[in-house]
C-alpha cells in the first residue's frame, strides 16, 4: 500500500502541469530541424515573458513632493515595461519631475490643469537614458521622442490653485504630510463622500483617515445599507462616540467606486490620511 | 446639430471640476455641513451650494457662510462655544463638591444632579434659568448663585445674561 501511494505521490509530483511554459536552455539546439526554430524560440520567449511580468516593479520606491509643482521618485531597482513588453531593470533610480517642463521630466502634454491628478510615470530610451513624465493618463502618457520603456510609480493631486498637495509615498503606502479633510459639520444620516479628489482610482480602492470630533458620534462605512443610527450595532462601519475632544482611525476598501459615507454631529471631521496603493506591483 | 454640439461643449465648460458641497442655514449663515458630498441635501431653512474654496483648517463651527464666503466669528464669540464644547461635567462637579461647605445649605448638594444635568446638556440657558428659579424660592441666596458662577466661571462659562446661548450636544 505504501509504495502505491509512494508511486501515486511521485507520477502527481512529475505531472504537475505547469502554469506557463518552462524555459529550455538547450533549445533551439544546434540539431533542431530549421523548421522547428521559430517554434522553439517562441516557447522560450513566451516562459521569459511570463518571468519578467513577475518581476516585482520596484525595490525601495519613494516618491513625494519637492515644491508646489515638483515631485521626486527614487528607487534601488525599478522595472519598466516597453511596447514590445521586454522589461529593462534600472538601479539607484532618482528623478526630478517638474509639471513647468515640457516633455522628459516634465508634463508630457498639454497645459497644466488644477484640481486633477496627475500621474507619475518613469519612462526610459533604449540606449538606458530615463526620466521622469508627468500626464494626466494612468494607462498611455504621451511619450516623448524615443523613448519606449515605462513604469507607473506614483500620483500627484494638484490642488483647486495648481499647487501639488504634499505627500509622501513608501513602496505602496501613500500619505498626505497633511491629512485631507473629506467632510466637516454635520451628517444626520449616511452622506456620500466622493473620495476620487483623494484617492486615485486608478491606483488604489483601499483609503485610510481619522474621524475627529468635539462631541457626539462620528461614524464612517464602505457600505450605506448598514444601519446609519449611531445606537445600532452594525458591520462595516467605525464609530466615535465623543463627550469632549477625541477620533479613530479607519482604513476601509472602496467597495462602491470612488465612495465613501459618513455620518456625523457637530464639528465632527473625516479626514484622508492617504491610501494604499493596490493596483500596482 | 450645430447647436446640440454648442450645448454641450458649454455644458462640458461650465461642470465644475471642483465639487465641494456646503449647507448652511439660510436665516443665520451658520454651516451645517461641508465636504466634497455631491449627494448632499438641504432639510428646511438650509440651502446646499457649491463653492469653490477648500474646507478650511479651524472648525467650521467657527465660521459662518454669506452666500458667496466663509466669515469668521469675533474671536469672542469663538472662545465662547470653545468653553461650551470643552465644559467638563466631572470637573464642575469636583468645584461643587469642593466649595459645598461655603454654601449656605447642605442641601444644596440634592440640586447638584439638575445643575449637572443641564450643564451635560450644555444648556447653559436651562442652567441660569434655574438657578435663577432657585434662587426666587429661597433654595439658594445670592451669595450662592455667586458661588455658583464662579463654579462655572472656572471653565470660562459666563452666566452673565446674553453672554451664552443653546450650546451644542447630543448625538445622532
Amino acid at each position: 500500500m505504501k509504495r502505491i501511494l509512494t508511486i501515486l505521490v511521485v507520477m502527481a509530483m512529475i505531472f504537475v502541469s505547469p502554469a506557463f511554459g518552462a524555459w529550455d536552455s538547450a533549445l533551439p539546439a544546434g540539431t533542431s530541424d530549421p523548421s522547428d526554430i521559430d517554434t522553439e524560440v517562441g516557447a522560450n520567449n513566451t516562459a521569459l515573458q511570463s518571468l519578467l511580468d513577475d518581476l516585482a516593479g520596484w525595490a525601495d520606491l519613494q516618491v513625494d513632493r519637492t515644491n508646489a509643482t515638483t515631485v521626486a521618485v527614487t528607487a534601488d531597482q525599478l522595472v519598466l515595461r516597453g511596447s514590445s513588453d521586454l522589461a529593462a531593470r534600472f538601479e539607484t533610480v532618482s528623478e526630478s519631475i517638474a509639471i513647468t517642463t515640457d516633455g522628459a521630466s516634465g508634463l508630457d502634454t498639454g497645459a497644466e490643469q488644477a484640481s486633477k491628478w496627475y500621474y507619475v510615470w518613469i519612462i526610459a530610451k533604449d540606449d538606458g537614458t530615463i526620466n521622469g513624465l508627468l500626464s494626466l493618463s494612468a494607462t498611455a502618457p504621451t511619450m516623448p521622442a524615443n523613448y519606449n520603456d515605462k513604469a507607473l510609480v506614483s500620483a500627484v493631486y494638484n490642488d483647486s490653485s495648481s499647487n501639488f498637495v504634499d505627500f509622501l509615498q513608501s513602496s505602496h503606502h501613500y500619505e498626505y504630510n497633511t491629512w485631507r479633510s473629506m467632510a466637516s459639520g454635520v451628517a444626520a444620516a449616511w452622506e456620500s463622500v466622493d473620495t476620487a479628489n483623494f484617492v486615485p482610482s486608478e491606483l488604489s480602492n483601499v483609503a485610510f483617515g481619522s474621524l475627529i470630533g468635539l462631541g457626539g458620534n462620528i461614524q464612517v462605512t464602505n457600505n450605506n445599507s448598514v444601519a446609519a443610527h449611531a445606537d445600532t450595532v452594525a458591520p462595516n462601519k467605525i464609530i466615535v462616540a465623543i463627550s469632549d475632544t477625541g477620533g479613530a482611525y479607519w482604513r476601509l476598501h472602496l467597495l462602491t467606486a470612488d465612495t465613501l459615507y459618513w455620518s456625523g454631529w457637530a464639528s465632527a471631521n473625516l479626514y484622508c490620511g492617504g491610501f494604499e496603493i493596490t493596483k500596482l506591483s | 446639430m450645430k447647436k446640440l454640439i454648442v450645448v454641450l461643449l458649454c455644458l462640458a465648460v461650465a461642470s465644475p471640476a471642483f465639487a465641494m458641497s456646503l449647507k448652511y442655514n439660510i436665516s443665520d449663515g451658520e454651516i451645517v455641513s461641508m465636504g466634497e458630498m455631491p449627494d448632499l441635501s438641504a432639510s428646511a431653512g438650509e440651502r446646499v451650494v457649491h463653492v469653490p474654496f477648500d474646507i478650511p483648517k479651524e472648525h467650521l463651527s467657527n465660521f459662518t457662510f454669506n452666500g458667496a464666503d466663509l466669515v469668521r466669528k469675533s474671536q469672542t464669540i469663538i472662545d465662547k462655544e470653545r468653553a461650551r464644547r470643552r465644559f467638563s461635567t466631572t470637573k464642575a462637579e469636583k468645584a461643587f463638591l469642593d466649595a459645598l461647605g461655603e454654601f449656605s445649605s447642605f442641601d444644596i448638594r440634592f440640586e447638584l444632579s439638575v445643575l449637572i444635568a443641564y450643564a451635560e446638556q450644555k444648556d447653559f440657558d436651562g442652567l441660569k434659568t434655574h438657578i435663577e428659579k432657585l434662587e426666587a424660592e429661597t433654595v439658594i441666596t445670592e451669595a450662592d448663585v455667586v458661588l455658583l458662577n464662579a463654579i462655572f466661571a472656572g471653565q470660562n462659562i459666563s452666566m452673565n445674561a446674553s453672554e451664552h446661548g443653546m450650546g451644542e450636544g447630543g448625538g445622532l
